[in-house]
């Protein structure tokens, strides 16, 4: 007793005087959960179901039938479940465990969502059971940063517990990387609830509880039994799944073309043709173009270069040019040009007409780039247009030409 | 396998590698003592390739205490595994291993090469990313053993107590094999650090050439203050004219400041002698890595005829085998004086190794009695794994990784209460009968191995504001001393001044500079007692804090060495709470009588001694220790000299000074009545003692410590406290 006494005292000297908590090993009523029912011991469940026809924010939930069709090339899945992890921590690594899951699929003409709680530590297993016996074996999964975060915790509390791992990847849409490629730059950040808050039109009401507090609510509860507090957990978890479904329609539309903004097309183009689904890449790029002169340029440009990769010379040639209002692309698209009807149209004297407007269009970008990057930028163009000088027939050339092959001798020996 | 070797021209094992592979492939754990390029790789890599080969499934871990150790064995192991055309894929996990690759690494490699810190942040606590590892680990094999003492082998002590629980988990029981420099205590510090019995293996059968021994003391040029000549000028001067004659060598001195000075020295040499400086280079901590593993490659390929260091390379770094090793002072321990000495003539052929005794009452104490160092045995490595610092860090870890079982042993501690107590802060939730990890925190990430912060200042030059480079790093305890505003700094044999310290952002602004003087700092430290532990008449241990502030630094010439004017600096206090080991000098009537100059003077003497030959009998570095001295303690009421473990809740080393008391002081008196001078001189009492002839006045009050001593032990007076 005494020499433990003086090993904790040591330990109060070193750590901090420990709190007058008390002991915590007496079974405790776990009270102030929402409505719902024990699965098991330690193992609480709360299921909503939503009919298809209701709203969650600016979208009805039945937009996500056929989305999963459209996201296949991002590995979604026909009838996925969307799910979302309360955990003790964001740490990571063995010792951050989950807590509540949220796991919604439709259900004939219902979206169903199960909320797991696990109310105490020991009983992780039959928290495991529970939730996979709801997924099912071979069901996708849809999450928001799921591939880093939501996948490996489970995948690391299941072998804590001795069960197979899910899978992380196969059948998995993860939609924080779609969701960059949408938004990045147009929104503030792209956490799920600025999304909510700026594409879906979903508001987070007072209940909802911010995401770093979460850890400490639930160390709180354990501690004392009283789940009251964690009710706002819960309520965010929902929103969360809810919003997951959206966001999974939203982009599928999006991917769709059922859109009005041509930044969206154009994205959606980009999206299509990162997966070599050019043709859908371009449809959308063509929708893009019709919308504003911007976006038309931009729209140009990416459908010139799909028609290169197709080697569509003429059509690759039409769009280029069409792109070339563009002043941040003018020159690329200049270049391009020069290189086709150098190469493929064999028609020289256009192609230097092309070289000689990029070096124009380049000297004016003088001021705006680094010395160094401008010159070597300068000299490939240098470059193109003397060996371009050779190829047109010397008829052609008048007095001013005779002064550039000069200034082409004087370039060749800089 | 076999052809492999033959093919590198091994045709049989040396004994002690068939006797190590023997025991291994017997199922022991092995330990093999033996000096440097004795071909221990070998003893553990064919027990390790040969479990491979027959089982594809099986798995081994590699520890090194380094990263460049690492980054040495995985380029050796290759070659041994290209040549063998086996199909063993092994690979190094450190910080340098880019993202990208470890998933893939984590399921497919062999062989994983990790350090310490590694498998405490990057491997145990995500040990479910591992199974592969994990299920099949067959070996463990942890090179350098001797390394891993004091603090730091405590920690890796419990580092393998975390990595055994995660190995029954997933039902593998692995094997040990280790490697060690020779140490007093090879079964004793394995057995302590695995927890487990090991066989050792200690004879070496490998030949070496015939190696020469040299233990010089500069000659003394004053013999009325015996001053000696300043024994870093002298081992410029061996090295320089070794260099200068051809013959490769290494410098090792003890300090960062002394590497730079010798660089500059011995570079001033050669362009004397009309050779290129550049063939002399200078390795310490601080070098960025491409720098070093630069020095090391230039060693090995014999561009570089001489490298200046510090006991960075005393360890296996793979650097050649040179002539000469100079090792200006006596390195702190009898391991690594030989591991030093061992850097010379590794293979074959004659070879030479002097220590330059420096101005430490070691260093004079073992040039006067040189059959102490050659009949010494090494040191003992002392480690203490159920520290409580450093264990319940690791219990926390522990319990991050598994929940704690109740009634669970952990090593050979029970960790019941510690896991109770943590439980009552919230970082544990018991839950039935486990502990369960409960704070929103990766407790790894917090618990360095090293020292009490693995902060660096990074070294920024701004000599061109427009380029600021970074040109080497300063660990932030060294920070106050070396890179204090105004400072000299010195890299690469370059000075450059100190502009500014930015404590916050953890960076250092210099500019280059010409000037022909170093900075000194004098650091002004302040004990306090808070806590008794136990106590005696004379003596007594407990828990202090100690805080240290740099107030003004030194100019000093370089070459004369002379004092040339000096500066205030403006730091904050560093502070630190530690244990310490105190002795209360006895005060009288001869006391009484005595100048506060003389008191004073008697006392720094007394200090300077135990500084000197305590680490002897504690088993560590000098810098583990710090010593401190006070006419008129607070505390006790009269003069004291405390003797405190330089980290973070201490090591225990206090601790047994108390425990040894006897001998410390038995030791200083030694090494007093060993010293030849008179009065006493830097050697015995320091150069502040020896000013005031104070030789006679410390033994005065050595001998009235041991003399009461004995009596008040006799009586048995000494008694526990319990607070």
């Amino acid at each position: 007793m005494s020499e433990k006494m003086e090993r904790f005292r040591r330990l109060e000297r070193l750590l901090g005087p420990a709190r007058p908590e008390p002991s915590s090993d007496t079974p405790r009523h776990v009270r102030g959960l929402p409505q719902g029912e024990w699965l098991d011991e330690g193992v609480f469940l709360v299921e909503k179901r939503f009919p298809l026809s209701q709203r969650h924010g600016a979208d009805l939930l039945e937009d996500i039938l056929g989305a999963g069709e459209i996201l296949q090339e991002w590995g979604a899945t026909e009838n996925p479940v969307f799910l979302d992890l309360e955990t003790t921590g964001l740490a990571g690594g063995t010792g951050t465990y989950a807590f509540l899951v949220g796991a919604g699929r439709v259900i004939d003409d219902s979206f169903v969502v199960r909320q797991i709680f696990l109310s105490t530590p020991e009983a992780e297993s039959y928290w495991l059971d529970h939730l996979f016996q709801w997924t099912g074996p071979a069901t996708g999964f849809v999450t928001y940063n799921g591939k880093r975060f939501d996948l490996p915790i489970l995948q690391s509390r299941s072998i804590l517990n001795r069960r197979t791992p899910p899978a992380a990847d196969e059948g998995h849409l993860d939609l924080l990387h779609l969701s960059r490629s949408m938004w990045k730059g147009r929104l503030p950040d792209c956490r799920l609830a600025t999304i909510e808050a700026g594409v879906l039109g979903v508001k987070r009401d007072h209940t909802d509880v911010p995401g770093w507090l979460v850890p400490q609510y639930y160390a709180d509860f354990l501690r004392t039994g009283d789940a009251g507090p964690l009710s706002g957990v819960f309520v965010h978890n929902m929103t969360d799944i809810l919003s997951l479904a959206s966001l999974e329609a939203r982009v599928a539309a999006l991917l769709r073309g059922n859109t009005a903004k041509a930044e969206d097309l154009l994205r959606a183009g980009d999206l299509w043709a990162s997966r070599g689904q050019l043709h859908r890449a371009e449809r959308l790029w063509h929708l893009a173009g019709g919308i504003s002169s911007k976006n038309a340029t931009q729209a140009c440009l990416r459908l010139a270069f799909a028609a290169k990769r197709h080697r569509r010379w003429e059509q690759a040639a039409v769009f280029f040019e069409r792109s070339l209002e563009d002043r941040s692309s003018r020159i690329t698209a200049l270049v391009e040009l020069a290189k086709i009807f150098e190469h493929r149209f064999r028609l020289h004297e256009q192609a230097l007409e092309y070289a000689e407007k990029a070096l124009e269009s380049h000297r004016e970008l003088r001021p705006y780039v680094e010395a160094r990057n401008w010159s070597d930028k300068r000299i490939e163009l240098l470059h193109r247009i003397a060996r371009l000088r050779k190829k047109v027939p010397p008829a052609s050339s008048e007095g001013p030409n005779t002064g550039n092959a000069s200034n082409e001798k004087a370039d060749k020996v800089l | 396998m076999r052809e492999a070797f033959t093919r590198r021209g091994i045709e049989k094992l040396y004994s002690h590698q068939a006797r190590a592979v023997d025991a291994a492939l017997s199922g022991k754990n092995v330990v093999t003592v033996t000096p440097t390029a004795s071909g221990k790789t070998l003893c553990y890599n064919i027990p390790v390739l040969d479990a491979i080969l027959k089982d594809e499934a099986a798995r081994a871990l590699y520890i090194f205490p380094t990263k460049a150790l690492s980054q040495d064995q995985l380029a050796g192991l290759y070659s041994l595994i290209q040549e063998a055309g086996a199909p063993v894929k092994t690979f190094t996990y450190d910080g340098d291993t880019p993202p990208s690759a470890r998933t893939k690494l984590r399921a497919a490699g062999h062989i994983v090469i990790t350090n310490p810190d590694m498998l405490n942040t990057g491997i145990l606590p995500h040990h479910t990313k591992w199974i592969k590892l994990f299920e099949n680990l067959r070996y463990v094999v942890i090179d350098e053993l001797h390394t891993y003492r004091g603090v730091f082998g405590s920690h890796v002590a419990n580092l393998i107590r975390r990595l055994k629980r995660i190995c029954a988990f997933y039902g593998s029981n692995p094997q040990f094999i280790c490697s060690s420099a020779t140490i007093s205590n090879p079964k004793d510090h394995a057995e302590r650090l695995l927890e487990e019995p090991v066989e050792i293996i200690a004879e070496n059968g490998a030949p070496s050439g015939e190696k020469r021994i040299v233990l010089y003391n500069p000659p003394v040029v004053n013999s009325q203050l015996g001053i000696r000549k300043s024994s870093l000028k002298e081992t410029a001067r061996i090295a320089g004219d070794a260099v200068s004659n051809g013959i490769s060598t290494i410098v090792f001195t003890r300090s960062r400041i002394n590497v730079e000075l010798l660089l500059t020295y011995i570079r001033r040499t050669l362009r004397q002698s009309g050779l290129p400086p550049e063939s002399v280079a200078g390795y310490r901590g601080g070098y960025l890595p491409n720098e070093r593993r630069e020095i090391e490659r230039r060693l090995r390929d014999g561009s570089l005829s001489c490298v200046v260091s510090t006991n960075a390379l005393e360890l296996g770094i793979d650097i050649g085998s040179l002539e000469l090793a100079v090792l200006h002072g006596y390195p702190g321990s009898v391991a690594s004086t030989w591991q030093q000495m061992g850097r010379a003539g590794r293979r074959s052929g004659i070879s030479a190794a002097i220590l330059v005794a420096s101005s430490f009452a070691l260093d004079q104490f073992l040039a006067s009695r040189p059959e102490y160092f050659f009949g010494a045995s090494p040191e003992q490595a002392r480690i203490n794994a159920d520290n409580l610092y450093i264990l319940v860090n690791h219990i926390k870890c522990g319990a991050f990784e598994l929940p704690f079982n109740k009634g669970e042993c952990f090593g050979s501690e029970d960790p019941e209460e510690i896991l109770e107590y943590l439980e009552t802060q919230g970082v544990l939730h018991q839950a039935g009968d486990r502990y369960h990890w409960q704070a929103d925190s990766f407790p790894a990430e917090s618990l360095s191995l090293r020292s009490a912060t693995s902060e660096n200042y990074v070294i920024i030059d701004i000599t061109e504001t427009a380029r600021p480079v970074v040109i080497g790093e300063v660990d932030r305890p060294s920070a106050p001393m070396l890179i204090h505003p105004e400072a000299i700094y010195f890299h690469g044999g370059e000075a450059y001044q100190v502009m500014e310290l930015d404590s916050e952002g953890m960076r250092c602004y210099v500019k280059k500079v010409d000037v022909d003087y170093y900075t000194d700092a004098d650091m002004a430290v302040r004990f306090q007692v808070l806590d008794t532990f136990e106590s005696g008449n004379m003596w007594g241990w407990g828990e202090v804090l100690l805080a240290s502030r740099p107030t003004v630094y030194k100019k000093i010439r370089l070459h004369t060495h002379e004092n040339i004017g000096y500066g205030h600096i403006h730091l904050p206090e560093d502070q630190m709470h530690t244990t310490a080991c105190w002795f209360a000098l006895p005060t009288g009537i001869v006391w009484e009588g005595w100048s506060e100059d003389r008191r004073s003077s008697a006392l720094t003497g007394l200090a300077h001694l135990m500084k000197g030959t305590a680490p002897l009998f504690l088993m560590c570095d000098r810098h583990d220790l710090r010593i401190h001295s006070m006419v008129r303690d607070p505390f006790l009421g009269g003069p004291a000299v405390y003797l405190a473990d330089n980290y973070p809740g201490g090591v225990g080393l206090a601790e047994a000074a108390y425990g040894l008391r006897k001998k410390v002081l038995f030791s200083a008196l030694e090494a007093l009545e060993g010293c030849p001078c008179e009065d006493g001189c830097p050697a015995c009492v320091g150069a502040m003692g020896s000013r005031m002839n104070s030789k006679r006045d410390t033994r005065f009050l050595l001998d009235t410590l041991l003399e009461k001593g004995k009596t008040s032990s006799s009586e048995g007076k000494e008694f526990r406290t319990e607070q």
